[in-house]
């Protein structure tokens, strides 16, 4: 076994914001992560949502925790990626998301999985 | 080395096709709770084409009274108690939960 | 080998605190070590001592509870995740001054370090969404 602090964590959102606590957990999650260990995020599908740019909840009354994604990198979480095609079936662009995102190949995110010792998914 | 786990059926959800879309010969699927519907779906037979290893928990087979459709393609599919699950994860280094 | 459970999916709603009690059994009759079991999102309702379900069906609440006695396992509800859903112990309960709590004894109320704990001190953590 490696020793536990070279481990490398993966944390997978596949969902979208708002319809569910999920997002905003995941980010805690996350965070907290990144306090003890490296972390990268991978946003797949509507996951992809969590990070688009000009939410606004106010008229819901949640909290527009979309906000604290971008303080992802403020936390040592540099590598967040998402995968090029999931992008283009949702018509976006990296352009479109309030943070910065790598867009990856398929064959890439497969790496991905194999590169990370945990992948925690949400 | 992943294992991957899909617990929903193919018919309403995306997990199992999300988790076509990154496995690798060096993988295996188990499919769990409603993920045991996918055994005539064509994404799984997708994931078997791949080379991806399939396993289905035999208990959830069982109480959804698919055990006859899996005996069918016993040949791609191979049905697995708690013990083996475990086994697996054991075997490969990292799990991935689709839902 | 040393395995953790996560548990995000709340009992009856999601098969999965189910289907993660008979993982962490048969991880435990294997002879592995199970570290923890972590119980996050929804997966918290599971400390629910409340839970009253008729006769001939499982209580999901006992099970965990059963398996924390017989077999010593730490079980953990994010602190986060259970106040959000109204699961207290005693000592939150006297915290936020509410007049009840609900968390099962063999639960203990920590924060998410413990799944990221988990995650690094176990050989795998397998993880159990809704």
């Amino acid at each position: 076994m490696k020793k536990p602090a070279m481990k490398k964590f993966l944390f997978v959102l596949d969902k979208p914001p708002h319809g569910s606590v999920t997002g905003q957990e995941a980010l805690d999650a996350i965070l907290m992560g990144s306090a003890f260990t490296q972390c990268s995020v991978l946003f797949l599908r509507d996951g992809l949502y969590q990070v688009l740019g000009g939410q606004d909840t106010t008229q819901l009354a949640t909290k527009d925790y979309s906000v604290t994604y971008k303080a992802l990198a403020d936390y040592g979480v540099t590598g967040v990626y998402c995968r090029q095609s999931h992008l283009g079936e949702r018509k976006l662009d990296t352009s479109d998301l309030a943070i910065a995102v790598q867009a990856l190949s398929e064959a890439e995110v497969k790496q991905m999985f194999v590169d990370h010792d945990v992948i925690l998914s949400f | 080395m992943l294992l991957h786990t899909v617990n929903k059926s193919p018919y309403q959800h995306q997990a199992l096709n999300s988790c076509a879309e990154f496995c690798t010969a060096d993988d295996a699927l188990i499919l769990i709770e409603d993920g045991v519907y996918a055994i005539n779906h064509p994404d799984l037979a997708l994931v078997h084409s791949l080379g991806t290893q399939v396993f289905a928990i035999e208990a959830d087979v069982k109480a959804r009274g698919l055990t006859t459709l899996f005996t069918r393609a016993s040949d791609q599919y191979e049905l697995v108690d708690y013990d083996r699950f475990v086994a697996l994860c054991v075997e490969y280094s990292q799990q991935k939960s689709w839902s | 080998m040393k395995f953790s459970v996560a548990v995000f999916g709340a009992p009856y709603s999601s098969q999965a605190s189910l289907t993660a009690l008979r993982f962490s059994t048969a991880v435990i009759e294997a002879k592995h070590d199970l570290y923890r079991v972590f119980f996050y999102h929804d997966g918290v309702y599971c400390g629910n001592s409340l839970i009253t379900p008729p006769q001939d069906e499982i209580n999901i609440n006992e099970a965990w509870c059963n398996l924390a006695k017989t077999h010593d396992t730490e079980l953990v509800v994010c602190i986060a995740s259970a106040l959000r859903r109204g699961m207290l112990d005693k000592t939150e309960a006297d915290r936020y001054e509410k007049t009840a709590w609900n968390l099962s004894p063999e639960f203990t109320v920590s924060g998410l370090g413990q799944l990221i704990d988990a995650g690094l001190e176990s050989d795998r953590l397998v993880t159990f969404l809704p």
